[in-house]
């Protein structure tokens, strides 16, 4: 099996994984970084969302060989604090009802609003493409909102 | 199963074992509802990775079984609607009255299996170990019967096991079950060792319990003056209730919930049901449960009715509903917030439904237009509900909004349909739930001392008839048959 050396949350990590084994299944069985989760496998409901490089990418479908030298943020490393902008704003507007989306939403959010400063409504429906079983997608704009006014 | 291959999946890095389980039936003592002891084939690994690798290799060839053929359960279903039904109510003479009306309405209406489609599949982890304790970690709605369920499939008294509940990604009925548990309890004890069982959300899909697909037939009369005279309602449908035993008086009152107990102050009822025995497929309780399809039913119905009689479909409601207060209030909350009769713009229209989720009382207006190539729009819901003195406002403004989701993904685009023994669906791609079309949903509260409801179910039953009324409202097309897809 390869070796491949990752920079996950700002620590140098190595893992041992088939070439092709997702970047999600590297986080969570090699890593132990469960707060990424595991929905649909087919980069459809976005619950694996996190950053490469700064950018939004749904890691189900991710091989580790593809991950390269680019930096990779999980929701544990998004703030050491867990006060990122999102996050504060997500615990104000009381987004999460079962929250196995959630991680993989306040990641799409993050880099959302790395791109867009003050996102409208389409802009937000246009690249907030996470599924929510339970529907919380009226927060989600409403904390999106208000992290963009805190920034 | 006809043939696999342990050896190339074994050869694999990672994988420990490979293990085929019968099928067994069910012995303990609570009725049926440890199905799921099904037979199959789990490779176990190291890693999440490496078992989908060697689930790969297996190169399985299925034996099709008994019910290889099983498909077109709504033809079935229409095709027994010409048996009489067990009656579940019966208000004075329905027949003679409906053979007296001056006006007659008869329609079909027909809704399909829907599954739950939590966003964390099934998944358990369980620990069987040789000093006779068993430890299961799972995400349960039911912890009672897991732990008969884990008890059993474990071989040891119940009290020889812990049931460790995680947090669920979802529930909505689904984890109601303990299929996955019995899965995770057996592969622990074949393994010799603790194991995590993941569902892919393919095996989630197709392996669900699913909201009965049901028909219904109604009918209805006005007299001259245009006061509804006569109510009737057939349904015809396989009942849940079965998986526990022989029903009761050969009714399933989760297949009546919001037929049976139609609000309206008709002189005649009757309404019945037809219980369609398919036993092959996995039927469980799905958010709101009858409510979700009866509502849809009744409240469309409703409408067709307020339409034959040239009333408007909010003013016929309420005056049919002045012996009913609960329901009356909730009614005239949600159109007065909604603004109903005011103007809209182009191409907007409203509809409006009310279902009861005891004794909760919810009603939806619904603002809804639809594009010349027949893409239905939900602009905004007004939700009121009714549940008695109110304990978090919080959490019923997000569980009202949720069940409005709940029951919009379902109306536009929820169904599971049977062929060849097997469920067509297995993912997101053909089982669709909405995420940008989300419209705003406000929720207004009845202030009320009335009896304290429940409110994460109640919300979902009224939005599909509301949606589809609206629709009409806006292009004359009655919708009869779910999901709505695109309106032709």
């Amino acid at each position: 099996m390869p070796a491949y050396s990752l920079l996950v949350n700002g620590r140098r990590r190595t893992v041992d994984a088939a070439a092709n084994t997702p970047l999600l299944w590297v986080l969570r069985d090699n890593l132990g970084l469960t707060g990424t989760k595991f929905g649909c496998g087919i980069a459809q409901c976005g619950a694996c969302t996190v950053h490469l490089g700064g950018d939004a990418v749904r890691s189900c479908v991710l091989p580790v060989s593809a991950v390269g030298t680019r930096p990779v943020t999980t929701i544990e490393g998004l703030s050491a604090t867990s006060t990122h902008r999102v996050q504060k704003a997500w615990i104000a507007e009381d987004v999460p009802q079962c929250g196995y989306c959630q991680s993989g939403q306040v990641m799409a959010a993050a880099a959302l609003l790395r791109r867009s400063t003050t996102p409208t409504d389409a802009e937000i429906d246009a690249a907030m493409t996470n599924i929510c079983r339970c529907g919380t997608y009226q927060r989600i704009r409403a904390a999106i909102h208000r992290a963009a006014k805190e920034a | 199963m006809k043939s696999f291959d342990a050896a190339r999946a074994r050869a694999l890095p990672g994988v420990r074992h490979v293990v085929q389980l019968e099928s067994t039936p069910w012995t303990g003592t609570g009725g049926a509802w440890g199905v799921g002891t099904e037979s199959g084939i789990a490779v176990v690994a190291d890693t999440y990775w490496q078992a989908v690798e060697g689930r790969r290799a297996l190169q399985i060839t299925w034996d099709e079984g008994a019910n290889a053929t099983l498909g077109d359960i709504p033809g079935k279903l229409a095709s027994l609607a010409s048996q009489a039904g067990v009656s579940a109510r019966k208000d004075g003479d329905a027949s003679a009255a409906l053979a007296g009306a001056a006006k007659k309405i008869d329609a079909v209406y027909t809704v399909p299996f829907l599954h739950h489609a939590t966003m964390e599949p099934m998944n358990c982890t369980a620990h069987v170990r040789a000093d006779g304790t068993c430890d299961v970690w799972g995400p349960t709605q039911n912890q009672t019967r897991a732990q008969e369920v884990a008890a059993e499939a474990a071989g040891v008294p119940k009290e020889k096991v812990r049931i460790h509940t995680t947090l669920l990604g979802g529930g909505f009925g689904r984890r109601l079950e303990s299929d996955f548990v019995a899965e995770a309890v057996r592969l622990s004890k074949a393994a010799n060792a603790p194991v995590k069982v993941i569902w892919s959300r393919e095996d989630d899909t197709k392996h669900g319990f699913y909201r009965p697909a049901t028909y219904n037939r109604l009918r209805a009369g006005l007299d001259a003056q245009n006061k509804p005279v006569a109510w009737t309602h057939h349904i015809v449908a396989p009942p849940i209730l079965l998986k526990f035993g022989p029903l009761q008086n050969g009714i399933d009152r989760t297949l009546i919930d919001g037929a049976a107990d139609v609000p309206y102050a008709f002189p005649n009822v009757f309404v019945d049901q037809v219980a369609a025995d398919l036993p092959a497929i996995p039927l469980g309780f799905w958010r709101s449960v009858g409510a979700s399809q009866n509502a849809f039913v009744v409240e469309s119905f409703m409408d067709e009715l307020a339409v034959a009689a040239g009333r408007d479909p909010y003013e016929f409601r309420r005056e049919l509903l002045q012996a009913k207060p609960r329901h009356l209030r909730t009614l005239e909350l949600a159109a007065t917030k909604a603004g109903w009769g005011t103007p809209l713009p182009a191409g907007h229209a409203r509809g409006i439904a009310i279902a009861e989720w005891e004794p909760t009382t919810c009603a939806e207006v619904a603002e809804v237009s639809v594009a010349p190539d027949g893409t239905v729009r939900v602009h905004r819901v007004v939700c009121a509900v009714d549940c008695g003195p109110v304990v978090n406002p919080d959490t019923l403004e997000a569980q009202m909004q949720g069940g409005v989701a709940f029951g919009l993904s379902a109306a536009l685009y929820g169904e599971i349909t049977i062929e060849n023994g097997r469920v067509q669906q297995g993912n997101f791609t053909d089982y669709p739930v909405l995420i940008p079309e989300m419209p705003v949903v406000e929720v207004y509260t009845v202030p009320s001392t009335d009896t304290l409801g429940g409110i994460g179910e109640p919300s979902v039953p009224p939005t599909a008839p509301a949606v589809c009324n609206a629709i009409f409202a806006a292009t004359g097309k009655r919708i009869r048959s779910l999901p709505i897809g695109k309106v032709s």
